[in-house]
């Protein structure tokens, strides 16, 4: 079976791109209103929202980018991983209830329009929907350069297709993300999303079991191989020491919720009091898919620190070595598919959200007009955005690469007060809202493209965040509150 | 005065900003390449592909205090977080004290947790070769997983079982599908007018 490595890879990945298209086919016929490609009608179930929150959540990042920080920096990595379920709560208590309802009350599709109809403002609701364009585009072309790279790696292990290009890579994988996201808009993407989350969590599980039988101590003996070589990588704070870890744990945490491509799916839901079982079921679903991150990584670390492998030249291929060493072919082959299945996941979230911030939130709330058949310009709009990300994946790989690390600090600092603490603050008004976004994107800014580290590497995005939530807080105390609509303001209280 | 939380914390946390901005910063502090050349740049690597801590000792005693503090005070705000999402106008007052009681509890355990982890990892400082183990990992690490990751469950627990009472009240719910109905027989009417 060995012989067929390659094949077998190749087929579960064939297979794994053929069900998308399959979900897209079967969601076209679901997809009649806008409501229903950008929201997915607002009816899904339990399961399916679950499924689609931490699919979401878990990007490719989880899948590659972990398990290399692991190798690289130890258990310091882990930091990002353990915040989520902290993370979740927060979100969760903060905002499962009131964007549900909010949405409900005023019939919102995105999370700009919420925002809008909050504070009474279509200059703050636009303001969110332009912040969100550049995260969605850079998100996006560093899922689909994720794609067309492993894509590539794969195909080059396999005789008839090793002439296939990286552009050709390029061209498959947009085609099969753009296709069911433009036939079945929300609902291809969320139920696409329910069946990676089932293959993400099966792919953990299986590499669990590998990595646990890697070394005949198992786990043990591995920390105490990483132990032997260097006690602080197998510590709690990893290579990167306390102060950056926690800095990372702060911003991982409290960002969460503002990550829009994550809570939009928190209006989904068929009954606001869904949320209930959303929360235990996301969070389950998130922690067993991170069981890879963890066994790869310290896998990975332990066996070439003991000699037992040749060390990585590049600490992302933690992965694709454990795979190819240390797993069954048809494991690895799951797991590959999984790979996929995260990056899509995250990449399908961030065209839909895009696509509802041209077409629906921008027209609407900057301009006071409603785009015509707008069903089919949010089709329309998938594949420009699709096709621009690409095109910026391809030709900036490296300014991609450095803005990727920015999207989540830049999301929380846009979303995170007005969105999470505004809707549950009857006293925040849109001044405080703008005014926190435009200061904690200059703070951010001016410390990332100035190559400023702060001491001990504490996470800029952290400090930009506290920037933000301060702003927000002094300037709505300090200024009179909004009037907003009665209805709206009752249900803050709710 | 109800603000009086939210000001403390934020003072708090930037409080220990500044100490931390303005502690010493120690030499390796923040890890440096594997001292295996072939493990920190292997052949056909531009940049560095594996760290090292050092001696944990050295690294953080002078930040321990300002890494302690900051910790807690982000635990401290982040379980402030969870119960300010509890609040609702109809939330069950009979359970009240109770409800708040295990919230205060659960935040507590959570501190513990953190607190457990950073005292168990000093304690390694002594002798770093031969930790203490707790299952497949040093005591410290385990309590990262299973304190840091594990205890917020309880939270969750909280939210699952009193949902009714303090998330989202049945009484809430009904208000709700009342404001909507206005809203679009308000919506209704307007379009009937017009």
């Amino acid at each position: 079976m060995e012989d067929y490595r390659s094949f077998i890879v190749f087929g579960c990945i064939l297979a794994y791109m053929t069900m998308c298209i399959g979900v897209g086919i079967w969601a076209m016929r679901r997809t009649k209103s806008t409501s229903d490609f950008f929201m997915a009608g607002r009816h899904l179930g339990v399961f399916v929202t679950s499924a689609a929150v931490f699919a979401s959540t878990m990007s490719g990042f989880g899948f590659v980018g972990g398990p290399g920080i692991a190798y690289k920096s130890g258990t310091s990595s882990f930091w990002m991983m353990i915040s989520i379920s902290i993370g979740m709560c927060i979100m969760f208590f903060l905002l499962g209830k009131r964007l549900r309802l909010l949405a409900g009350l005023t019939n919102s599709l995105s999370v700009p329009e919420i925002v809008a109809s909050r504070y009474k403002s279509n200059r703050t609701g636009g303001l969110m929907a332009i912040a969100l364009l550049p995260g969605v585009f850079i998100y996006l072309a560093v899922q689909i350069k994720a794609m067309a790279v492993v894509l590539f790696d794969l195909l080059q292990d396999l005789d008839w297709t090793r002439s296939v290009s990286l552009e050709w890579c390029f061209v498959i994988c947009c085609s099969v993300l753009v296709f069911y996201c433009v036939t079945g808009g929300m609902v291809a993407s969320v139920y696409t999303d329910f069946i990676q989350g089932i293959i993400m969590i099966g792919a953990a599980l299986l590499v669990f079991y590998a990595a646990m039988t890697t070394l005949d101590g198992g786990f043990t003996e591995m920390a105490q191989i990483i132990t032997q070589d260097d006690p602080e990588s197998m510590q709690p704070w990893g290579t990167m020491g306390m102060i950056s870890c926690l800095s990372i744990y702060f911003i991982m945490a409290f960002g969460v919720c503002g990550q829009p491509h994550v809570i939009s799916k928190l209006m989904m839901t068929r009954k606001p009091e869904d949320s209930r079982h959303l929360l235990p079921l996301s969070l389950a679903g998130f922690i067993l898919s991170a069981i890879l991150w963890v066994s790869i990584g310290i896998t990975m670390r332990a066996v070439v620190v003991g000699d037992f492998h040749l060390p990585l030249s590049d600490a992302d291929q933690a992965s694709s070595a454990f795979l190819t060493q240390y797993a069954h072919p048809v494991l690895a082959g799951v797991v590959f598919a999984g790979l996929f299945a995260a990056i899509m996941s995250t990449a399908d979230s961030f065209l839909n959200i895009g696509a509802a911030a041209v077409v629906h939130d921008l027209p609407k709330l900057m301009f006071r007009r409603v785009v015509k058949n707008e069903l089919f310009w949010a089709r329309v709009m998938t594949v420009v955005i699709a096709v621009g990300a690409a095109l910026i994946a391809y030709f900036a790989e490296d300014t991609v690469a450095m803005l990727g690390v920015m999207g989540w600090s830049a999301f929380a600092i846009a979303f995170v007060p007005t969105v999470a603490l505004g809707l549950n603050w009857r006293r925040a008004n849109r001044l405080g809202a703008e005014l926190s976004v435009l200061s904690g994107f200059i703070v951010y800014s001016l410390i990332f493209f100035s190559g400023t580290e702060l001491p001990f590497r504490f996470h800029p995005g952290a400090f930009s965040l506290l920037v933000t939530v301060t702003v927000f807080f002094l300037v709505s105390l300090a200024t009179p509150p909004d009037k907003i609509e009665p209805d709206v303001e009752e249900l803050l209280e709710l | 005065m109800k603000y009086i939380p939210a000001v403390i914390i934020l003072l708090l946390l930037w409080g220990a900003i500044l100490w931390i901005f303005t502690t010493n910063h120690p030499s390796d502090g923040l890890g440096y390449p594997h001292v295996r050349q072939e493990l920190a740049q292997p052949e056909g690597a531009d940049k560095t592909m594996m760290f090292q801590g050092g001696i944990g000792r050295d690294r953080h005693i002078q930040v321990a205090g300002a890494g302690l503090f900051f910790g807690v005070v982000t635990l401290v705000g982040f379980s402030l977080l969870i119960a300010w999402g509890c609040r609702s106008r109809n939330s069950n007052q009979e359970i009240a004290a109770f409800f708040w009681n295990l919230m205060v509890m659960i935040g507590i355990i959570y501190l513990g947790a953190f607190l457990m982890m950073v005292i168990a990892y000093q304690s390694s400082w002594d002798n770093p070769f031969e930790p203490h183990y707790l299952g497949p990992f040093p005591v410290g690490t385990t309590l990262m997983f299973l304190g840091i990751c594990g205890v917020p469950v309880c939270f969750i627990v909280l939210y699952v079982l009193f949902y009714k009472e303090f998330i989202l009240p049945t009484k809430s719910l009904a208000r709700f599908h009342a404001l909507v109905e206005a809203r679009q027989s308000a919506k209704s009417e307007t379009e009937d007018v017009s």
